[in-house]
């Protein structure tokens, strides 16, 4: 997975289209209250271009407290897609509500797209909620098998004094319900971030046996590895909660390092696995559970975003492309 | 075939107080720790469907999990010997886990299709249960291979042969059914498990058109002959199998309406459903054709926490029980829990000189009533107006007082008792030199929990609440905190005809705003909900108790009594929006009311409210 600051991304030229000198099929991002939301769509190169763009957006963003940051991002990344888009369209989705938020993203990405003809698809994960993300990507691979998806991501420079606040449920991530024995124990594994509550709430909801605390280490940034190791100390003096690594910055490695860990539980434990770290590292999770479609992807939902300070600047953005999956696998 | 020893090793406790999930708790710890006497365990074993309600840590899944065959065979003297009685019964625990039964996307499939699915689901998960109780539960060769083999041709008979024929064939390339027929038996349940997995994967994705090509089961063609099936087999002399569902308010509300239309078909000789829930967790009591089960005929119910209020010295005798056991478990040379936790022996003192004396009054009154009951009102109300006209804090030490203050949930005694243990060895003491807990020490703790696990609690309730709701919890906050210093200023009022108020009741109906309140108290234990008849006779008043716990923090009176006021609607709306003026209002009503002038009180409260 390659890396620049958004700076050295620019003065390169920018973001390219995922083949050499052929427009992108599809783009697609998500619309949120973060200014790097705009970050990857304003660093495409000049040459780039795609057939159709999607701008994705949870309804609940539309109101307040959220709406006077997320219209102009909404308008701007329309605007701008509008210039390299042949067609550019609003998906309206939900982040209290799966069912709105899978027909939205099901009915914006796939009908109006031919299976065959959809080679190439860039997505910018950035300021997806993690739930869109992961269901958005579920649909894109199984509806264009052979399409080269390529994913970026803009990490911040700072995140806010708290991210989110509260929850409201915990439910697995629509299509990735897992496949569960009743008579074996649960492992729940949580890629930590920097929602504690939301942890806690997720062992309390699923009463593993044993739980996996992943930090992410290397981190995006260094800074943020500190403020994750201390804000996971009360979940980490539990008794059954057990320590690991992953590296949150680079989605392959991170589907590698996961996998090693979760192999030993594979046939032993019904495994829950709650990606709460960067969205490169939600992404390894996709990689894993699509390879071994009994790991449930476990949510929860939080009661509120911080929209005033959720995060502050650009600093690198990373780029690369999802493993294609194997013919065999495909046959969902 | 798999086999676990009945014999675990002997269970041991650093802390005798700590609280472990009875899920990761052997045999022979359950067997160990379990307390059959006042635990309605008895009710429970009788061969009727049963709801058993309970909050979290009131001990509903070690109840459960007693039930199972290895322990009834360790608590009988054997498993020949338990299965050989006449009202014998093999339990399976099914524990409902988060994410396992209600899956997203059951959302996006029609009604009638999500209760096909979920019953099919449900049923798979019971019969995997079911066959590994056979390999877990039952010593090695308790069943013959022959016999074994035979149920699982019989349990394949229940499936439409067609929609399993893939899952036979791929499970018969991995594993003999004549070997390890079990082991096949869940193998194939597996298979057919996988197939809803990807047929609600596939839905979801790539929405009509979807086609499912696994097998269905019901209640009739499945559930019910699979249990009749495994009567059959030798060794278990016709037991009914008691299908234990732990934590039903996991299930969503369909699938609640599929276990009572189980329920509704009252095939207990086979199949006996024993149900644990949160009260307001299980939300229907509908089945899925609308009708309704009802009690006595369909099923029984218990409240584990009901015998606290039933009976406060047969849950202090179940309390006690259990930690004289937990002692006996551990290197604490004491073995008796009030020995161990005893009581402030000043206050002891003080207490008795009060009984004395309230006893001499009333003789001098002309004997009104009971002398009991009268020493019982007035002499703990004294010892409350003598600290504080004293500037003495009051003490909640001794092993009685922590029963009253866990309101009827053991893991509310346990836990506090836990603390005391655990911060008293970390000031450098070893657990077997310890044969008390000063009441001094316990006291700090007691006060902490008070403080911190049960009035600190708001901030985790509302991280548990949508940003709407948390209004709610502050009307909450303000309402207890009303309810404390008005049962504070009662208490200590020498002039106090009735000073140890602990309940209230509502008269009349109350908005649904002041409705939620109450219910987000009662779900989040702050009060426990009883019903009351009414003066006038012909109905029945909510009558929310407090939480016990909430005395230390608001320096009240644990101890059994619960003496109740009765506030309208207006006053309850008061008491979530303004403690001082409520607290002022309640006791001028109270005066006024010994002077007759009750109702005019009521007139100026509600010309202040309309105003």
């Amino acid at each position: 997975m390659r890396h620049w600051s958004v700076s050295e991304l620019v003065n390169s030229g920018g973001l390219p289209t995922v083949r050499d000198g052929l427009a992108d099929d599809i783009f697609l991002v998500s619309a949120s209250y973060e200014d790097r939301t705009l970050t990857v769509v304003q660093s495409l190169s000049n040459e780039y271009r795609a057939s159709k763009g999607i701008v994705y957006v949870n309804q609940e963003l539309l109101k307040d407290p959220f709406i006077n940051k997320v219209k102009p991002h909404l308008e701007q990344l329309t605007e701008l897609l509008a210039l390299r888009c042949e067609s550019v369209e609003r998906v309206e989705g939900s982040w209290l509500d799966p069912r709105v938020q899978l027909l939205a993203l099901r009915d914006g990405l796939v009908t109006t797209t031919d299976r065959e003809q959809t080679q190439a698809i860039t997505i910018d994960t950035t300021t997806f909620n993690r739930e869109s993300l992961l269901t958005a990507i579920a649909l894109l691979r199984n509806h264009f098998p052979s399409s080269r998806m390529r994913v970026a991501y803009t990490s911040p420079q700072k995140h806010g004094d708290w991210l989110s606040q509260g929850y409201r449920t915990v439910r697995n991530v629509m299509s990735f319900a897992g496949i569960q024995q009743s008579s074996l124990p649960t492992l729940l594994m949580v890629l930590s971030g920097f929602e504690p509550e939301r942890t806690l709430k997720l062992i309390e909801e699923h009463e593993p046996s044993k739980v996996l605390l992943g930090i992410g280490d290397p981190p995006t940034n260094q800074q943020f590895l500190q403020r994750n190791l201390d804000e996971q100390k009360l979940i980490l003096a539990r008794q059954e909660v057990q320590k690991f690594s992953f590296p949150a910055s680079d989605m392959l490695a991170c589907r590698e390092s996961l996998e090693s860990f979760l192999r030993p539980y594979l046939r032993s434990h019904n495994i829950a696995v709650a990606p709460m770290s960067t969205k490169l590292s939600t992404l390894a999770v996709f990689l894993i559970a699509e390879d071994h479609p009994e790991i449930q992807i476990t949510y929860c939902v939080p009661g509120e975003y911080n929209s005033d300070n959720y995060s502050s600047g650009s600093d690198k953005v990373f780029v690369g492309e999802l493993p294609r999956r194997s013919m065999a696998d495909e046959s969902l | 075939m798999s086999h676990n020893p009945l014999s675990d090793s002997p269970t041991r406790f650093t802390n005798p107080f700590v609280v472990e999930s009875p899920e990761k708790l052997t045999t022979a710890q359950i067997v160990d720790l379990f307390v059959t006497q006042f635990t309605d365990i008895e009710t429970v074993k009788q061969r009727k469907h049963t709801l058993i309600w309970g909050s979290r840590g009131a001990g509903k899944s070690m109840m459960l999990r007693y039930l199972e065959p290895q322990c009834q065979s360790l608590a009988s003297g054997g498993i020949n010997e338990f299965f050989g009685r006449g009202n014998s019964f093999f339990a399976v625990y099914c524990p409902c886990k988060e994410g396992q039964p209600n899956k997203t996307e059951l959302l996006l499939l029609d009604n009638y299709s999500r209760l096909i699915i979920s019953e099919h689901m449900m049923n798979l998960a019971i019969a995997d249960r079911l066959v590994e109780s056979f390999q877990r539960q039952f010593p090695a060769n308790f069943f013959r291979k022959e016999d074994c083999v035979e149920f699982v041709k019989r349990t394949l008979r229940l499936f439409d042969r067609a929609s399993i024929a893939s899952s036979i064939e791929k499970v018969d390339s991995a594993v003999s059914l004549d070997d390890e027929p079990f082991t096949w038996l869940q193998e194939l349940f597996i298979a057919e498990n996988r197939k809803v997995s990807n047929y609600l994967t596939r839905n979801a994705l790539r929405g009509g058109g979807a086609i499912y090509e696994g097998a269905t089961s019901g209640y009739h063609d499945f559930l019910l002959p699979l249990m009749k099936l495994t009567q059959k087999l030798p060794g278990l002399n016709s037991a009914s199998v008691y299908v234990l569902l732990d934590d039903a308010g996991k299930f969503t509300k369909e699938q609640q309406s599929i276990v009572n239309t189980w329920i509704a078909n009252r095939d207990q000789s086979a199949i006996c459903l024993k149900v644990t829930a949160l009260r307001e967790e299980y939300k229907t009591f509908l089945t899925r054709d609308g009708g309704l089960i009802e009690k006595p005929h369909d099923y029984s119910s218990i409240d584990i926490e009901e015998l606290y209020t039933q009976s406060k010295e047969d849950y202090a005798q179940k309390v006690k029980l259990i930690a004289n056991k937990r002692l006996g478990l551990s290197d604490v040379p004491t073995k008796d829990i009030e020995t161990f936790l005893p009581p402030d022996s000043t206050e002891e003192a003080l207490l008795d000189s009060f009984k004395r004396e309230t006893a001499g009054e009333w003789e001098q009154q002309g004997q009104p009533g009971r002398q009991r009951d009268y020493v019982t009102r007035y002499a703990t109300a004294r010892l409350f107006q003598h600290l504080k006209a004293s500037r003495q804090r009051k003490s909640y030490a001794g092993f009685q007082t922590i029963v009253h203050l866990s309101s009827g949930v053991v893991r509310d005694f346990l836990e506090p008792c836990y603390l005391m243990f655990d911060e008293y060895v970390s000031e450098g003491r070893s657990p077997d030199s310890i044969s008390l807990i000063p009441p001094a020490f316990q006291n700090e703790v007691l006060f902490r929990y008070s403080e911190e696990h049960i009035l600190g609690k708001f901030e985790d309730i509302r991280k548990n609440l949508p940003p709407e709701k948390w209004p709610q919890v502050d009307a909450l906050k303000t309402l207890l905190e009303s309810l404390g210093r008005l049962f504070y200023e009662r208490l200590h009022d020498p002039e106090a005809r009735e000073a140890r108020l602990f309940s209230f009741t509502i008269r009349g109906s109350v908005p649904s705003s002041t409705a939620e309140v109450l219910d987000l108290g009662v779900r989040h234990r702050y009060f426990q909900l009883r019903t009351y008849s009414t003066k006038e006779g012909g109905g029945r008043e909510s009558w929310y108790i407090l939480n016990r716990w909430l005395c230390p923090a608001y320096k009240l009176d644990p101890t059994g009594f619960e003496g109740r006021i009765s506030l309208t609607a207006k006053f309850i709306q008061l008491a979530m929006e303004d403690p001082d003026k409520f607290v002022k209002l309640r006791l001028k009503q109270q005066e006024d009311s010994s002077s007759e002038k009750r109702q005019a009180t009521l007139f100026s409260l509600e010309e202040e409210e309309a105003g």
